[in-house]
């Protein structure tokens, strides 16, 4: 059933890692990012596993939450490596008709397959460890300095947060009028690709019409209660960087400065 | 021939944390011609409970039958559009389902696909609205989102009475509308049932169901609790009160009558048969302390 | 108090391409501490006048006044929005963030207010309605009754002397139909603020001071509850619902002269007849 969709995946919790706030773990994700493509030998690489290792343990997160994450990209992991593997020029080491495998090329499967996993899974410890909302303050006030040049932040971030609220609501609403039109003889599992998509008509045109209505009478409410933009808002939960920030970022920038390092070795 | 509900369990999220027991044990008859009023509140497992009626939902446990056929059987499978046909369902604001740009076709949409032709499409467009006194001459060429909301909502079941259902099952078909609109909407519904529907009308109204069921269930849990005709139900009031559905505001008027010591009957359902016995009461009462 | 001057609104309908008359030169006042309720069917114009009272409409014709400030008064929109609080009929659109308290703190955001202040007011509003339990929760796993009672508290925590209810309880159950009546009677007797109930149900038509009934944008009746149930002819003609029991209070009346006629409520009528 659709309602079995997990969304926004946050795991309450009361890890260090919970405690970060969002902008810290935001940023320190980019830096992780840049880290991870900086390395080029295997030394940097094995760093950064046990760092990761590190980190995932620090979040208390069961492991097979990262393992649905990973469910969920295996394909694409796969699809890398097995052309990393077959494309790669280099030394022969295995070949069969117009198939190579070269040292080169496993290299390079190694390479990717470990960095697209270890990116796969800190991000995903951002997302389980941050609240919808603490995520959406996060971006909202990391992305305020480039309001000046017409950047929308505040809006960005108010989209986000009815999106997020809206999503079940719509998941729910959707299954009701399957329901309904299943009632009315519709059939939305047989026939091909062309039918099945004429079948989605009865089920999203009022599902729109649904949402504008919604839209519209949330407007509504939302200028009631004094909505007014981004302007001279307060927020109930105010951002704060404690000491616990300070230390993640310097650590961030060693994790940076090492990698850099490890290029050398 | 009739719809029965044999034993019939059904576990959401079977197996996970989260799995939840909607319907225990349910046993029910609906026989041809009646009007079945089911009664419970939010979550009692009701609309859990009619979506079995066609398969839309099939049960845990147990066998719903319609006419005979099972629909767990494995002969069921090929006869899916046949069983919605005969039993069609209005769910819950059924407006929100209107999709068409016009009235006739959003009426069409069942009999199409149902595979019928042209011409018997229409007729079946016609029928239905005609059913629901809706103007077919007039509103046929209209956009079903220019209606009024009540007119909406009566074009929505005229899209499932197209389907031509033996039995039709109604979710709570007046919530929503204002007074006006909800007298209307049952009394089109008793006269659907007059002209021979089979109706099981799903309600939290004790007093909509007091006036028009011939028979009723009341679910509470999942479960059965209560079942028989509106007079025999309303008498364990005890148990209404406990099950949290109350009875209709009047039947709870003479059992307070009662106990304040008036001598009334506490089976009455009817506006003007409570006044009677209530002046009878009095006149009784004047009787006995004249005496 | 609120002021109504010959208020008409008069809006354009484009399914028909006509000029509709949603109000119809309507003069009220509506004073502190009142519970007031709005009767009439769809269609009548009580939920356009509710809009007028926070100046989410603006008036084609006449002035409505807030506290002596009125509302076509841009320089006040947020002060008349502040005072006048408006809680609506869809109890889904109109809960804003992903949790029951960050959803009540949305108006105090919206004034600007100190995160500390904020904080003491969600939870002041949220114990008002009976929610605290729930202020972690995400709104789509709550009740109807649950989700209007969130609802109620986003808009005392802006601290409105007003409060109008636009058919609160049109889309709920049983259940939270006594949920949300049982709160908005609290409301009005325990913190003194201002009720403003556009509604349908004459059950809780019953419980206000006064009574408003209208039809085609006018008003038709207005008086305590007594008062207006007193026309029951009126009212069935007019198509609204007559409690039963106060139909039933009418019958007996007229066959005998010594039942009164103005019984609302089960007790009054059981104290009537078995005294």
């Amino acid at each position: 059933m659709l309602k079995d969709i997990t969304i926004g995946q946050y795991l309450p919790g009361n890890s260090l890692l919970h405690k970060l706030d969002p902008r810290t773990k935001i940023l320190a994700v980019l830096l992780y990012m840049i880290a991870l493509f900086v390395v080029n030998n295997f030394w940097g690489l094995g760093a950064m596993l046990i760092l990761s290792i590190v980190v995932i343990l620090i979040s208390k997160i069961p492991l097979r939450f990262f393992f649905r994450g990973i469910k969920a990209i295996a394909f694409i992991v796969l699809l890398t490596v097995a052309l990393q593997m077959f494309m790669t020029p280099g030394e022969a080491l295995w070949q069969w008709g117009f198939l190579t495998i070269t040292k080169e090329g496993i290299r390079q499967a190694i390479f990717m397959g470990t960095r697209l996993l270890l990116l796969v899974s800190l991000t995903s410890i951002l997302t389980l460890t941050t609240t919808p909302i603490s995520l959406t303050d996060g971006i909202e006030n990391l992305l305020k300095p480039f309001q000046r040049f017409g950047m929308p932040a505040h809006e960005l971030a108010m989209m986000m947060t009815i999106a997020l609220r809206f999503i079940p609501t719509l998941v729910e609403e959707t299954e009701k009028i399957m329901q309904a039109q299943a009632a009315r003889g519709a059939d939305f599992e047989s026939g091909n690709l062309v039918e099945r998509a004429k079948a989605m008509i009865p089920l999203l045109v009022p599902l729109f019409l649904n949402a504008f209505k919604r839209a519209d009478e949330l407007a509504m409410a939302m200028e009631a209660r004094c909505y007014h933009g981004g302007e001279n808002r307060t927020r109930l939960k105010a951002l704060k960087y404690g000491v616990r920030d300070v230390v993640t970022g310097v650590l961030c920038l060693c994790m940076i400065a090492g990698a850099f390092f490890t290029r050398f070795i | 021939m009739s719809l029965e509900v044999k034993h019939v369990f059904y576990t959401y999220q079977e197996g996970s944390p989260t799995e939840s027991h909607a319907l225990q044990d349910i046993c029910l008859t609906v026989n041809e011609g009646e009007f079945l009023g089911i009664v419970g509140h939010t979550g009692s497992g009701k609309s859990t409970l009619i979506q079995h009626l066609n398969g839309l939902l099939k049960p845990s446990r147990g066998d719903v039958l319609v006419d005979g056929l099972n629909i767990n059987q494995k002969e069921a499978k090929g006869k899916l559009k046949e069983l919605r046909m005969k039993v069609g369902i209005v769910f819950q604001y059924p407006e929100y389902q209107l999709f068409e740009e016009t009235v006739e076709q959003d009426i069409a949409f069942g009999p199409r696909n149902l595979g019928l032709n042209d011409t018997e499409i229409r007729q079946r467009v016609q029928d239905a609205m005609a059913l629901l006194k809706l103007d077919y001459a007039s509103l046929r060429k209209q956009s079903p989102f220019d209606l009024s909301g009540g007119q909406k909502r009566k074009v929505a079941i005229a899209g499932v009475l197209a389907m031509q259902p033996k039995y039709l099952v109604l979710d709570e078909p007046t919530a929503g509308l204002d007074p006006k609109g909800r007298e209307e909407f049952l009394e089109e519904i008793a006269t659907l049932h007059r002209k021979g529907m089979t109706i099981v009308m799903v309600s939290h109204s004790m007093d909509d169901v007091a006036r028009y069921a011939q028979r009723m269930v009341v679910l509470d849990h999942g479960q059965i609790r209560l079942q028989g005709t509106p007079r025999e139900v309303f008498s364990n009031h005890a148990e209404l009160e406990a099950i949290g559905v109350g009875v209709p505001t009047l039947t709870k008027l003479l059992l307070e009558l009662k106990a304040k010591g008036l001598n009334v009957r506490t089976d009455l359902i009817e506006l003007h048969e409570i006044k009677d016995e209530i002046l009878r009461a009095l006149s009784e009462r004047e009787e006995m302390a004249k005496c | 108090m609120i002021k109504l001057n010959h208020l008409t609104h008069i809006f354009y309908k484009e399914s028909t391409k006509q000029e509709v008359k949603a109000l119809d030169d309507v003069s009220l006042e509506i004073h502190e501490g009142e519970h007031i309720a709005v009767l009439g069917h769809n269609g009548c114009g009580k939920s356009t006048l509710a809009k007028h009272l926070n100046a989410l409409l603006l008036p084609t014709e006449g002035t409505v006044e807030v506290d002596a400030v009125d509302t076509a008064s841009e320089a006040d929109l947020w002060t008349i929005r502040q005072t006048v609080g408006m809680v609506f009929q869809n109890p889904d659109n109109q809960l804003v963030a992903t949790t029951v308290e960050e959803d009540v703190a949305f108006g105090p955001e919206n004034m600007g207010m100190e995160p500390s202040i904020i904080r003491k007011r969600v939870d002041e509003a949220l114990e008002a309605v009976g929610m605290q339990e729930y202020k972690d929760k995400g709104p789509h796993l709550l009740s109807g009754g649950q989700k209007q009672r969130v609802a109620i508290a986003g808009i005392i925590a802006m601290r409105p002397k007003y409060i109008v209810f636009d058919e609160p309880t049109a889309m709920l159950d049983p259940l939270g139909r006594r949920e949300v009546m049982e709160t908005m009677q609290r409301l009005n007797k325990e913190e003194g603020i201002t009720i403003i109930n556009i509604t349908h149900f004459m059950e809780e038509a019953v419980l206000a001071d006064r009574v408003i009934v209208m039809e085609h944008g006018r008003i038709v009746l207005s008086g305590t509850p007594k008062e207006v149930f007193t026309h029951v002819d009126l009212l069935k003609r007019m198509q609204l619902d007559v409690p039963p029991v106060v139909e039933l209070a009418a019958l007996l009346h007229k066959e005998n002269k010594q039942i009164a006629a103005d019984l609302m409520t089960i007790e009054e009528m059981v104290k009537e007849l078995c005294p």
